[in-house]
C-alpha cells in the first residue's frame, strides 16, 4: 500500500495512498492471535509497559512524539479517521494480518473464544472488540458465522497428531530464549498457542512471519525450517502427549534413520522436498542398512550425548558427499559429489545432550560413510552407541471433531466480515467501503474510540495503560501533522513502530531493559559488546550506508559471537532507515579512504598478523582464525565500517566505542613499532586500513592457524628435545626445553649454539600437523640471539678478524647426542682434532633464570692458538663482578678465565683465548653464565 | 573418484557375493588383526619397528620419538620414551649392540649405555647428505648389505626449499664402514620402504607420482638410475656411483625409455594403481618358515593409503627380478608404513596416515596381523613362461572349472614416464589364452595366452577357479609385471 522511494523524503512527497472508507463505525476485526506477534504470549505494547519502559510512552504533553505517531499507526487509526488528509502521510496504516489462508492455520475453537472475547483471551491485542454491542445470542451467532466464514479461507482447520523427537523441545526453548522472541514475548509462554494451532502452520509461520503479518512488527528471526519446527514445539510443548517428557524414560538407544531415493545435486544436505520412502533406526552412523547401491541418501537423527564443556572436533569420510549438523549449525561440511574424502569441523557443546543430524547421499560409483569426533577428554575415534539416542514425541493438536463448514454461515460471515470493517484492517485493498472520519472525532468524551464506554457500533480497544494518553495528544496537536517529518523524525518513528529499541540503543533511549539483559547472551567472552545488540548511537556514522541496508535487507548481522539474531522486518518496512542514518548522523570526510598501495597493504598485513599486533589473535580474517574471542570478520571490516570512524576506534578504542573489548595498541608516549612508518601511528592505522581494503583477498596476515594450541610443546619433568626446521638457522635444528622456563636451539647444520630464550618453549604444529615442514620459532619474544659463526675459531693473531667460514666449511662436524642423568643433552661435535662437548643447563644463580654454557675441549695436541666467542654486539661493557653486558641486554660471565672484548668493525665482541697444554689431562672446561 | 577399473572392481565383488552364499571365506578367517594398546594421548605415528626380543619392541615415530613396548604381544604391554628429539626417524635396525636409524639429515646409532633402559647416546654415524628444509625430505632405511654398508633412500623434495635445493635428492645412498656416503642409484622418487632380501640384495618401494607412473617395487643396484630426473645432475659430481645419463624426456613409453637408457633399472613389481593400493611402504620377506602361512619366501608390502598389506612373489627372469602380487589383508586401522615380524611370527604394523589420509580412519598406532593356522585358497605363485604363466595354488582346485579358459580373464597394459603425476594405464590389450593345463595333483595350472608383451603388468582374473570344495579363491586376482620372458624350456 505504500510506494517505496530511493529518499525519505521523497517517497513522504510521493506517497500514494489508496482510499478506502468504512461501511460503519467499527475498526476492523483482528484474529490477533493467529499465530503470529505476541502468540502466546502478552503482546510487544503490555510487555513494554510491563518491562517499565512507560516513559517511552507516557508523555501526554500534547504536541507530536514519534511514539505517539507509532501507536497510531499500529492501531492503524488512519483506516477510518482519515481527515485531515495528510494523516495518513504520517501514519500510515499497519497491515493486520493477512487472513487468506488463516482457516488451515486456526482452531475453530480457539477464533470462536477469541472473537468473542478478543482481550480477555490475548490482552493487549490491537484488533477492536467489534461486537461489544451485541447481545449475547446474536453475538455468539455473530461469531459462529465469522468462523464458518474464516475457516473457509484454505481450511477447514484439520491436522493430525505428529511423533517428533523431543530433542526439538530442547532446541526450540534454547533458540526461543536466545535469539530475541523474548525481547517483546514473554519469557514463559503459555498454553494459548496450543489451543490455537498446529505445529505445521506454527512452523510456516515461524519461517516466514511477514507473509502473514506485512507489517513487520513480528519480524522474521531467520529461522531456518528445523529452527522454526523446534520453536514451534517449544511453543505447542502442551500439546505433547507427555507435558513433562520425562526425557529419560522416552529416550530410545540409537538413531531414527531416513531413507531417500533419487538424485542428489550435492550442494546441501537438507534434502529439501524429498521424503524420505523408508524410516528405521540404527545404533550408529552407517549406511549398512537396506538400500540401494547407487542414488540414494540417509538422514540420521538423534541426539549425542558428551562428557564435558570443551570444544568437540567431529569428521566424515564419505563417498559421496554428507554433512553433520549439530542443532542446526553446519559442523562438517563434506557436500558435492566425491570419492571417500574426510572433512571436519569443530563445535563448543557443554556436557550433556544435543541434536544432532547427518545426511549422506551417494550418486553412482562406491559409498562410504564414516562418522568420528575427539573432544577434550578423548581421542579421535568412532562415536560409541552408547552416547546417541532419541526420544519420539507425539503431539496432539486442537481437537476439531463436530466442526463441518456450513455454506450458509460461510456467506453470511462473508456480509459479516465486510459490514462490520473487518477488511478496512485485514484487506484493505479491498472494496472500500469504510466511511472517512475526521480525526478529531477520536476524542468524543461520549462517542470515540478513545470513549470510556464506546457506544455501540464503535470498536471497543480497551487500551493498555497510558495508550490513550498518547494518542490524545497526538490529536490535539493535528495541526502539525500536515508538516513531513523530518530524517531525525522519521529514524526516531521507523524504531518505533518496530519497536527496535526493545534490543537497540538510540542516544541514551531503549536498549534491553534490566531484567531481560542476562536472556542477551553470546558465546565468547567479550563482556556486553559480545552480547548486547550493538548502539544505534552514530550507527551512520560508524557503518557505511550500504553495510546498514545489507544488514537490514539481506544479511542479518556480522556478529558470529552474538546468539541474539538480527531480524528481518520486511523490505518496505526498513528500507530507508539505511539513507536515513547516513543523513542523520555522518559527518563531512567520513568516506575518505587512505591512499592504497601494494606496500603500505604488506605493512598493514604485518601488523595485523602473529609479527605484529596480532588482532587476528581474537579477530576472524575470511572465516578463519582463533576459536576463543570470534571477534568480528576482519576481512569484512571494510565493507563494514567507514575509514574515520575505524581510525579512531584503532586510535582510542574505549573512547570510540565505549565498553569494547577492544585493547588499545597506540598509546601514548609508547611506539611499539618504531621502524614501521617511521612509528607513525597515523600511518600504520592507515596501512592497517589499507590492508583490510582487500577485503580477504591476496595472502592472509601472518600466522592465521587454528588449532594450534594442542602443539605447544611443554616441558614438564625433564627436558624436551624437539628437532625441527627453524626460521633464520637450518633443517636440522634440535630445540631444548627446561621445565624452569629457560630454552636454547642448537643448529646442528651449522654446528653453533644459535638462540636462548625466556617463557614459552616451542608450538611442534609446524613441523607435527599433517605434511608439515614448516619453519618454526620460540615460542617467546624474549629470545638472545647468538652471532651467526662458529664460536671457536684458531686465529694465528688474536687481532684477526672472526673467520667468516663456519659448520663443515670451516672443519667442524656434528658427532652426535648424549644425555646426562636428568636426560640433558650434550652435543658433541668436532673441529679438526679438536673434541667438544657442549651442553648448557638453566641457572638459577642469577638475578633471573639464565643458562650456563659448558664447553668441554680435549685433544691429543697441543693448542695455544684458538678463541672461544661468546657474544657479539654492537657495545659491549665490563660491569662489576667479572660481568660483561651487551648494548642489547645480555649479560655474560665467564666463571674462571679472562674475556676480552675486541672490537671488530662496527661491533664488539666478547672473547676467550683458549689453551691447551701439551701435559696431561689435555682437556679444558669452559663455563659462561648468561643473562638477559 | 569416476574411475572405471574401480568400477569393474566393485562390479565383480558384487558378483562374487551374488554366486556364493554368506559362507564365503574372508581375509579374517586366516589373518586376524589384533590391536596393541597404548597409553591415553599417545601419539604414536609409528616410522620404524624393531622387534628387540624379550617380548619388548622398540619403535620409532614420525615426532621424532623413540619408545621401548615391554610386553608388547600381551594385554597390557608398557612404554618407555628410550630418546626424543629426532628429526623424523623413519626406520630402525640392530647391528653388533647399537640401534640404528636414519634422521633426515642423518645416519645415527644410538645405545642404552649405563643400562637404565633409555637412550643415553646417540653417535652421528653420516651426515654426508643435506636437506632443503622441505617436508617431503624423508630419509628411509637403513638396511645392511653383506658387505656392511648401509643403505638409506632419500626422498626428493616436493614443494618449497626453504635454504636451496640440494644434492642427492631422489636417491639411493650406501655408508661404507668408514662412515662415507657413496650415491648408488638415483631417479627415486618417494622411496618409503626399503629392505634387504634374505641374499641381502636391495629391493625398495616407490610412491606413483611424477615420472612414476604407477607405485613399485624395484631392486637396488649400484648405477641404477630409476626414471626420475628430479636428482640427476648429482649424477655428474665425482662421489656419484652412477652415471649420468643424459636428459630424460617427458612422455615416453618404459619400454622406449629402457631402450633409449640402459641404466634405466625397470620395477620388480608395478602396483596397479587402487588395485593394489596407492602408497605402498615397509616391506618384509617372510621367513617365517611356515610359521605365517604358507608364503615362505614372498615379501609382503604395507601399503598406507589402503591401510592394508599386499604379497608379493619374485622370481629372476633373464638376470632381473621381476613377479606377481596379490591383495592379501586389508582393514587395518591406519595407514601402514612399517611392517616387521614379531618373535612370534606375527606380522607387526606401525601405522600413520597423517598428511596423507588412509582407508583405516585411525590417525595413528601399532597392529599384529596374526595367522590362524589354516591356509586360505589363494595363488600361491605365479610365474612367468616362455608361453605364459605357471599358478600354483595353495589348495587343489577342481579341475572341471580350474581348467577352462573360460574360467580366466587377461589384460596387460604398461606405464608412461612422464612429468604428469601419475600414469594411466597405456596401451591396454585383452590376451587370448590359448590352452589351460591343470597339473600337480591340480595344485598347478599351466596358461598358455597369445599378445604376452615384455614391460607390461598381466593382470589376470580366475572367476571361475574353485577349489574341491567348490569355493572361489579368497582373492581371485593377480598381477605380473613381465619385463623379461623367459626362454624355452625354463
Amino acid at each position: 500500500m505504500i510506494e517505496v522511494n530511493r529518499s525519505m523524503l521523497r517517497r513522504w512527497c510521493l506517497l500514494v495512498l489508496l482510499s478506502f472508507s468504512f461501511g460503519c463505525d467499527e475498526k476492523g476485526l483482528e484474529p490477533e492471535a493467529e499465530v503470529g506477534k505476541g502468540d502466546d504470549f502478552k503482546p510487544v505494547e503490555a510487555n513494554r509497559k510491563a518491562r517499565g519502559r512507560e516513559a517511552d510512552v507516557v508523555s501526554p504533553e500534547p504536541g507530536l512524539s514519534s511514539a505517539g505517531e507509532a501507536l497510531a499507526s499500529q492501531f492503524s487509526c488512519a483506516a477510518c479517521h482519515k481527515e485531515p488528509d495528510p494523516l495518513l502521510s504520517r501514519i500510515p496504516l499497519f497491515p493486520a494480518p493477512n487472513l487468506e489462508s488463516v482457516g488451515g492455520r486456526l482452531a475453530p475453537e480457539y477464533l470462536r473464544s477469541f472473537l468473542a472475547s478478543p482481550h480477555d483471551i490475548k490482552p493487549g491485542t490491537k484488533m477492536p472488540d467489534v461486537l461489544h454491542g451485541f447481545s449475547g445470542t446474536d453475538r455468539a451467532d455473530v461469531v459462529e458465522d465469522l468462523i464458518h466464514f474464516l475457516q473457509s479461507k484454505n481450511g477447514p482447520f484439520v491436522a493430525e497428531p505428529v511423533t517428533v523427537r523431543s530433542s526439538f523441545l530442547d532446541h526450540g526453548r534454547r533458540l526461543y530464549e536466545t535469539v530475541g522472541c523474548v525481547a517483546c514475548h514473554e519469557v514463559d509462554s503459555s498454553e494459548r498457542l496450543s489451543k490455537a494451532t498446529a505445529l505445521d502452520p506454527l512452523t510456516a509461520f515461524l519461517v516466514d512471519p511477514l507473509l502473514v503479518r506485512p507489517s513487520g512488527q513480528m519480524p522474521s528471526m531467520r529461522l531456518t525450517e528445523d529452527e522454526a519446527r523446534s520453536v514451534a514445539f517449544y511453543l505447542l510443548r502442551h500439546q505433547a502427549d507427555d507435558l513433562d517428557l520425562a526425557p529419560d524414560c522416552l529416550r530410545r538407544p540409537g538413531l531414527e534413520v531416513e531413507y531417500f531415493e533419487g538424485e542428489f545435486d550435492g550442494k546441501d544436505g537438507t534434502f529439501a522436498g524429498k521424503e524420505p520412502i523408508a524410516l528405521d533406526i540404527s545404533f550408529g552412523f552407517t549406511i549398512d542398512l537396506p538400500r540401494k547401491d547407487d542414488g540414494f541418501g540417509f538422514r540420521f537423527r538423534g541426539e549425542i550425548e558428551v562428557p564435558t564443556d570443551g570444544e568437540y572436533t567431529f569428521y566424515t569420510t564419505s563417498d559421496d558427499g554428507s554433512w553433520l549438523y549439530i542443532y542446526d549449525q553446519l559442523v562438517v561440511d563434506n557436500g558435492g559429489s566425491h570419492g571417500p574424502i574426510e572433512k571436519s569441523g569443530w563445535i563448543e557443546l557443554s556436557a550433556g545432550r544435543h541434536p544432532i543430524t547427518v545426511t549422506m547421499f551417494e550418486g553412482e560409483g562406491g559409498e562410504a560413510l564414516f562418522v568420528e569426533y575427539e573432544g577434550p577428554t578423548f581421542d579421535r575415534g568412532p562415536i560409541p552407541m552408547e552416547v546417541l539416542s532419541h526420544r519420539p514425541v507425539t503431539m496432539i493438536p486442537p481437537d476439531v471433531s463436530g466442526f463441518e463448514l456450513d455454506p450458509v454461515r460461510i456467506a453470511k460471515g462473508a456480509v459479516w466480515f465486510e459490514s462490520l470493517g473487518c477488511q478496512g484492517c485485514h484487506d484493505p485493498g479491498r472494496s472500500p467501503v469504510v466511511e472517512t472520519r475526521p480525526f478529531l472525532e477520536l476524542l468524543s468524551e461520549d462517542s470515540g474510540c478513545l470513549s470510556e464506554n464506546p457506544p455501540d457500533g464503535v470498536p471497543r480497544f480497551d487500551f493498555q495503560e497510558g495508550e490513550k494518553e498518547q494518542l490524545q495528544a497526538l490529536v490535539k496537536a493535528r495541526e502539525e501533522l500536515s508538516h513531513p517529518r523530518s530524517a531525525s523524525e522519521e529514524i526516531d518513528f521507523v524504531l518505533s513502530r518496530l519497536d527496535c529499541l526493545s534490543c537497540h540503543e538510540r542516544d541514551s533511549a531503549g536498549g534491553p531493559v534490566e531484567s531481560l539483559r542476562p536472556m542477551f547472551t553470546g558465546i565468547a567472552d567479550l563482556g556486553d559488546e559480545g552480547r548486547i545488540p550493538p548502539t544505534l548511537s552514530g550507527v551512520g556514522h560508524r557503518l557505511k550506508k550500504d553495510w546498514i541496508r545489507r544488514v537490514l535487507t539481506e544479511k542479518g548481522a556480522a556478529r558470529p559471537y552474538m546468539n541474539t539474531r538480527m531480524p528481518e522486518f520486511g523490505v518496505e518496512n526498513v528500507a530507508a532507515l539505511s539513507e536515513l542514518f547516513d543523513m542523520v548522523d555522518s559527518l563531512p570526510g567520513d568516506d575518505e579512504e587512505p591512499e592504497y598501495s601494494a606496500e603500505l597493504a604488506e605493512i598493514g598485513r604485518m601488523l595485523v598478523g602473529r609479527r605484529g599486533m596480532i588482532c587476528i589473535n581474537c579477530h576472524y580474517y575470511g572465516g578463519h582464525g582463533q576459536r576463543t574471542a570470534h571477534a568480528l570478520d576482519l576481512a569484512e571490516t571494510h565493507s563494514r565500517v567507514k575509514p574515520v570512524w575505524h581510525a579512531d576506534l584503532l586510535k582510542n578504542p574505549q573512547e570510540t566505542s565505549p565498553g569494547t573489548r577492544m585493547p588499545p595498541y597506540w598509546i601514548p608516549g609508547r611506539v611499539d613499532f618504531p621502524d614501521v612508518l617511521a612509528g607513525d601511528t597515523d600511518r600504520q592505522v592507515e596501512a592497517i586500513r589499507v590492508f583490510l581494503s582487500l577485503e580477504g583477498k591476496g595472502p592472509p596476515p601472518h600466522g592465521l592457524e587454528y588449532d594450534k594450541m594442542k602443539y605447544d610443546l611443554v616441558p614438564k619433568e625433564e627436558p624436551i628435545v624437539f628437532g625441527a626446521f627453524m626460521k633464520g638457522l637450518s633443517a636440522r635444528v634440535m630445540a631444548v626445553g627446561h621445565p624452569e622456563e629457560v630454552h636454547f636451539a642448537f643448529d646442528a647444520h651449522n654446528i653453533r649454539l644459535a638462540r636462548m630464550w625466556r617463557g614459552g618453549f616451542i608450538n611442534s604444529e609446524g613441523t607435527w600437523h599433517d605434511r608439515a615442514g614448516k619453519l618454526e620459532s620460540p615460542d617467546s619474544a624474549d629470545v638472545l640471539t647468538l652471532p651467526p659463526g662458529s664460536p671457536l675459531a684458531r686465529l694465528s693473531d688474536p687481532s684477526d678478524p672472526w673467520p667468516e667460514l663456519f659448520g663443515r666449511e670451516a672443519g667442524f662436524r656434528m658427532r652426535g647426542v648424549k644425555r646426562d642423568e636428568l636426560r640433558r643433552p650434550i652435543f658433541l661435535y668436532r673441529y679438526g682434532d679438536l673434541m667438544i662437548e657442549e651442553s648448557l643447563t638453566p641457572d638459577e644463580v642469577g638475578e633471573r633464570v639464565g643458562l650456563v654454557r659448558r664447553i668441554k675441549l680435549s685433544t691429543e695436541s697441543e693448542i695455544t692458538d684458538l678463541s672461544f666467542r661468546m657474544i657479539v654486539a654492537g657495545e659491549i661493557k665490563e660491569e662489576a663482578n667479572f660481568w660483561f653486558a651487551t648494548d642489547e641486554g645480555c649479560r655474560v660471565r665467564l666463571r674462571e678465565g679472562r674475556a676480552t672484548i675486541r672490537s671488530q668493525g662496527e661491533t664488539q665482541e666478547l672473547v676467550m683465548p683458549v689453551r691447551i697444554s701439551r701435559e696431561d689431562p689435555k682437556t679444558l672446561e669452559i663455563e659462561v653464565q648468561y643473562q638477559w | 573418484m569416476v574411475n572405471v577399473c574401480w568400477f569393474l572392481m566393485i562390479g565383480l565383488s558384487f558378483l562374487a557375493e551374488e554366486e556364493a552364499s554368506a559362507e564365503l571365506p574372508v581375509e579374517a578367517d586366516y589373518y586376524e588383526i589384533v590391536e596393541i594398546p597404548a597409553p591415553d594421548g599417545a601419539v604414536f605415528e609409528v616410522s620404524g619397528l624393531l622387534p628387540y626380543g624379550d617380548g619388548s619392541v622398540l619403535f620409532c615415530t614420525r615426532r621424532g620419538e623413540i619408545w621401548l613396548a615391554k610386553n608388547f604381544y600381551e594385554e597390557t604391554p608398557e612404554y618407555v620414551l628410550f630418546l626424543d628429539g629426532l628429526q623424523e626417524p623413519m626406520g630402525l635396525l640392530s647391528v653388533d649392540g647399537w640401534i640404528y636409524t636414519v634422521q633426515r639429515a642423518e645416519l645415527s646409532r644410538m645405545k642404552d649405555g649405563d643400562g637404565d633402559g633409555r637412550c643415553d647416546i646417540l653417535e652421528t654415524v653420516c651426515d654426508d647428505w643435506l636437506i632443503s628444509g622441505n617436508y617431503h625430505e624423508y630419509a628411509f632405511g637403513p638396511r645392511r648389505d653383506p658387505e656392511g654398508n648401509l643403505w638409506v633412500t632419500l626422498n626428493k623434495p616436493f614443494g618449497a626449499e626453504p635454504f636451496g635445493k640440494v644434492e642427492w635428492r631422489g636417491w639411493a645412498i650406501r655408508v661404507n664402514k668408514d662412515g662415507v656416503m657413496e650415491p648408488v642409484c638415483a631417479g627415486l622418487r618417494s622411496p618409503a620402504g626399503l629392505e634387504a632380501s634374505p641374499e641381502g640384495e636391495m629391493f625398495y618401494t616407490d610412491n606413483q607420482g611424477e615420472w612414476c607412473g604407477a607405485s613399485k617395487l624395484s631392486h637396488l643396484e649400484v648405477g641404477d638410475f630409476h626414471g626420475h630426473p628430479h636428482g640427476i645432475e648429482s649424477a655428474k659430481l665425482p662421489e656419484s656411483k652412477v652415471k649420468y645419463p643424459g636428459e630424460v624426456p617427458d612422455r615416453i613409453m618404459m619400454v622406449e625409455a629402457k631402450k633409449k637408457f640402459p641404466s634405466l633399472k625397470m620395477p620388480a613389481i608395478w602396483f596397479p594403481y587402487d588395485k593394489m593400493g596407492k602408497s605402498p611402504s615397509g616391506l618384509v620377506w617372510d621367513q617365517t618358515g611356515g610359521k605365517f602361512g604358507p608364503f615362505t619366501g614372498q615379501v609382503f608390502v604395507g601399503d598406507q593409503h589402503h591401510a592394508s598389506v599386499m604379497r608379493c612373489f619374485l622370481e629372476k627372469v633373464n638376470g632381473h627380478w621381476q613377479g606377481a602380487c596379490f591383495p592379501f589383508r586389508s582393514g587395518f586401522k591406519s595407514g601402514l608404513i612399517r611392517v616387521a615380524w614379531g618373535e612370534d611370527d606375527s606380522l607387526i604394523a606401525g601405522l600413520s596416515n597423517r598428511g596423507w589420509g588412509s582407508k583405516g580412519k585411525a590417525a595413528h598406532g601399532l597392529e599384529r596381523l596374526v595367522w590362524k593356522g589354516e591356509n586360505p585358497f589363494e595363488i600361491l605363485r605365479m610365474s612367468a613362461t616362455s608361453l605364459g604363466f605357471r599358478l600354483r595354488f595353495t589348495q587343489p582346485i577342481d579341475p572341471s572349472g580350474g581348467g577352462d579358459k573360460e574360467s580366466y580373464r587377461m589384460e596387460s597394459y604398461t606405464y608412461r614416464l612422464h612429468s604428469d603425476y601419475g600414469s594411466s594405464e597405456m596401451e591396454k590389450k585383452d590376451l587370448v589364452i590359448d590352452e589351460v593345463v591343470v597339473a600337480e595333483g591340480n595344485l598347478e595350472v599351466e596358461l598358455i595366452v597369445t599378445g604376452l608383451r615384455p614391460g607390461f603388468v598381466h593382470e589376470l582374473h580366475l572367476p571361475g577357479v574353485k577349489n574341491r570344495s567348490g569355493m572361489p579363491l579368497l582373492h581371485a586376482e593377480a598381477y605380473y609385471t613381465l619385463i623379461e620372458i623367459p626362454s624355452d624350456g625354463s
